[in-house]
């Protein structure tokens, strides 16, 4: 019980540390870029925190691509690394400590105090989720898997056995790092942090570049951090937190970009003088180019982030034309500035997808560029079956697990009520069936306020409101025509709409935000409006603290992994069983619903890249057979037989439990089926 | 109608907007979940 408890304090530590390693190299770039007087000590370790971050994800992708993914190589480089960020390190530890003392005045109040209380509960509860070992789909079958395969071969080899093999990786090259020193845990912490840091962001931003009152900043931060969306993805070795927090920090420099920040320079946290620049750029081209970055690293955590990007250009373009009443050429330049170093921030994960199958953006795009080991259906079904699939064609409150089964709807109807949709009956999108993912009222209920005070009193085009609303409006828009409509894929712009959200209740209730006046003062349901904004912080707080109470024994050791995994995560006795029982140089065909991060052996996808196994449904069983000798397979793993039929990669009666082909070897009391290949 | 009793009238729909969305999440949408939940946990229902 102790090993285990010191053993998630070590990586709670090692948290610690590779953030302020990322705040250490990434203040050499602000540095470089002559930004470190631009900014107040909180944005400089959240924004050096991110682009450090990046650089250590590039580190362990270069060197792992070039097949030198083990703990010597990889070890060398970081200190190498290190050693560059330890040319930061007092201005970090002075800055941490500034930004502590700062964070600490939050005491001092009891309205922020209890919000931050609240908030400690929230992360706390999640961090529970976080050190319990990885039970979800999406880390078992590729966040967390992809990284265990890489390192047993050592190498970031291609995958294109799984239509996620080609995505951008940056957050998993984080993973990687942390699985090649043996810390499954740190994995996991990783995506929490994320939730932190983008909570921590949201209030450095509101505080630093929108009004001076720390209430409303700690406000945005807690209504971000406590949407229950947020906090059931920071229990998980997903990617989402780290997209979330990558757009929300490029949208942040484009703000330092634009030069909104006079809330800063007033208390001083910014002095105007130190925020010349040292080097021959000028600041605003400095901004400029941490923004592209900002913009490339988040394309290089998931490909989504296309829109991001898109957003970002926009701002820029309505910045220099309305607010600062530039030419058009202008706006070319800076446009062509900022795009050049977000593509070459970005280049080295297109060029490895597209060497790799011939499509950069596989198997995206799949129509323009086409690649191996894919297909027209296949695009259809997962590019634009799936994204229908979701939410779109089903009447509002169709279960999730019926989604597939009952009539489409008027798809028109869908397309203007999707927001009351996804709000009220978030299990059409794809949310789960409890409310974990979803994104709770507020959002309705408040975004549509701020964009009608928007309307109603035009504000300038200078307003940050109304940029952060644009920005909102964008991605919404690439939401409902590029993505699968999934309301966990809100979570990307989720800390600027929370920002929105706490604003609009805000001048609701009469007050002011930075040079936003409130339209009107004395409002008698003020209080109303606090009071329930204050309910359902408290519920998203409460909700995960009720939702992880089973998860605490594992975390403190009063019951060991093992046990653990065999009650929660999906087949685990099986693999726990091929672990020990196939032979060492087995190669598992892995089908129809396995997830792969607890299996030793090495192993490729039947059905996320059906043409990567050959489609052989309707050819000859021992065509198959001779493929799979090809591919080196030895052994088949079948989650749900019964379920889904073996359709699209296996001929029809090629996996019998003892047949011409294939034979059961599993012992009957096994969740999923193992099979040896005759 | 001066400015001020315009924002105020905007403020006060604004508010019933709010009021609105909120009472049917929790009664009818998703938020119903949590709080047949939040009842059942204290044996309400």
């Amino acid at each position: 019980m102790i090993g285990t408890i010191l053993n998630n304090l070590l990586d709670l530590l090692l948290l610690v540390a590779l953030w302020l390693f990322g705040a250490g190299l990434g203040r050499v770039v602000l540095a470089r870029l002559g930004l470190v007087g631009s900014l107040t000590a909180l944005e400089r370790l959240i924004i050096g925190g991110a682009v450090g971050l990046g650089a250590i994800s590039y580190a362990v992708l270069l060197v792992g691509w070039a097949g030198f993914l083990s703990l010597l190589p990889i070890s060398v480089v970081m200190l190498l690394l290190l050693a560059l960020a330890a040319t930061q390190a007092r201005g970090v530890l002075a800055d941490t400590r500034a930004a502590s003392f700062g964070i600490s005045n939050l005491s001092r109040r009891p309205i922020t105090a209890l919000l931050t209380i609240i908030m400690l509960i929230a992360a706390g509860a999640a961090l529970i989720g976080a050190l319990a070992p990885a039970t979800d789909w999406d880390p078992l079958v590729y966040h967390l898997a992809f990284p265990r395969l890489y390192i047993q071969q050592g190498q970031v080899f291609d995958i294109l056995f799984d239509h996620r093999g080609e995505f951008p990786q940056n957050s998993e090259m984080l993973y990687t790092l942390a699985l090649l020193f043996g810390r499954a845990g740190l994995a996991g912490l990783l995506h929490w942090s994320m939730a932190v840091a983008s909570t921590a962001a949201v209030y450095s931003f509101c505080r630093a570049r929108l009004t001076a009152s720390r209430t409303f900043s700690t406000l945005a931060a807690a209504i971000f951090l406590t949407t229950p969306l947020t906090l059931t993805q920071a229990t998980t070795a997903n990617v989402d937190l780290n997209v979330a927090f990558y757009n929300f920090i490029a949208l942040y420099a484009f703000f330092v970009w634009a030069g909104i920040g006079r809330v800063a320079a007033q208390q001083g946290e910014i002095n105007p003088a130190s925020a010349t620049p040292h080097s021959a750029l000028s600041a605003q081209h400095s901004a400029l180019i941490l923004t592209g970055i900002l913009a490339g690293l988040s394309y290089s955590t998931k490909q989504s982030s296309v829109i991001n990007g898109v957003a970002i250009a926009l701002l820029i373009g309505w910045w220099l034309l309305r607010a600062e009443r530039r030419g058009v050429m202008v706006v070319v330049k800076t446009l062509a500035v900022y795009g050049l170093v977000t593509l070459a921030t970005l280049l080295v994960w297109p060029l490895k997808a597209w060497l790799a199958s011939g499509n950069p953006f596989w198997p995206a795009a799949y129509g323009l560029f086409g690649g191996k080991a894919w297909s027209k259906a296949d695009n259809d079904f997962q590019y634009y079956g799936y994204s229908v699939l979701y939410g779109m064609r089903y009447p509002a409150g169709t279960a999730w697990t019926e989604l597939g089964t009952s009539q489409s709807q008027n798809l028109v109807s869908a397309y203007l009520l999707w927001p009351w949709n996804a709000t009220m009956h978030s299990g059409t999108f794809d949310a789960g069936p409890r409310w974990v993912h979803s994104i709770g009222p507020l959002y309705l209920a408040l975004l549509p306020i701020s964009a009608i005070i928007g309307l109603v009193r035009r504000v300038s085009a200078r307003s940050p409101l109304l940029l952060l609303s644009i920005y909102a409006l964008v991605y919404a828009l690439g939401w409902l025509f590029f993505l699968h409509h999934m309301v966990r894929f809100f979570l990307f712009a989720l800390p600027p709409m929370a920002i929105l959200v706490a604003a609009a209740a805000w001048l609701l209730m009469g007050k002011s935000i930075g040079e936003e006046q409130a339209p009107a003062r004395g409002y008698a349901y003020a209080p109303i409006i606090a009071a329930l904004l204050g309910l359902f912080v408290l519920l998203g707080a409460a909700d995960i603290a009720y939702d992880q109470r089973g998860n605490v024994a594992v975390v403190v050791g009063s019951q060991s992994a093992t046990d653990y995994l065999n009650l929660h995560a999906p087949g685990y006795p099986t693999l726990d069983w091929a672990n020990h029982n196939l032979p060492a140089n087995a190669k598992v065909l892995m089908g129809w619903g396995a997830l792969g991060y607890y299996l030793d052996r090495p192993y490729i996808y039947a059905e996320h890249a059906p043409e990567y196994v050959g489609r052989y449904i309707n050819r000859p069983p021992q065509d198959f057979r001779v493929r799979l000798q090809q591919l080196g397979i030895t052994h088949i793993i079948i989650a749900y037989p019964a379920q889904f039929a073996i359709r699209e990669v296996f001929p029809p009666g090629f996996v019998s439990d003892n047949g011409p082909y294939t034979q059961l070897i599993s012992p009957p009391a096994l969740p999923w089926k193992v099979y040896v290949l005759k | 109608m001066s400015r001020e009793r315009v924002a105020q009238a905007l403020g006060w729909l604004g508010f019933a907007w709010v009021v609105f969305i909120i009472g049917f999440y929790l009664f009818q949408g998703d938020g119903s979940i949590v709080l047949n939940n939040i009842l059942h946990s204290f044996g309400w229902r």
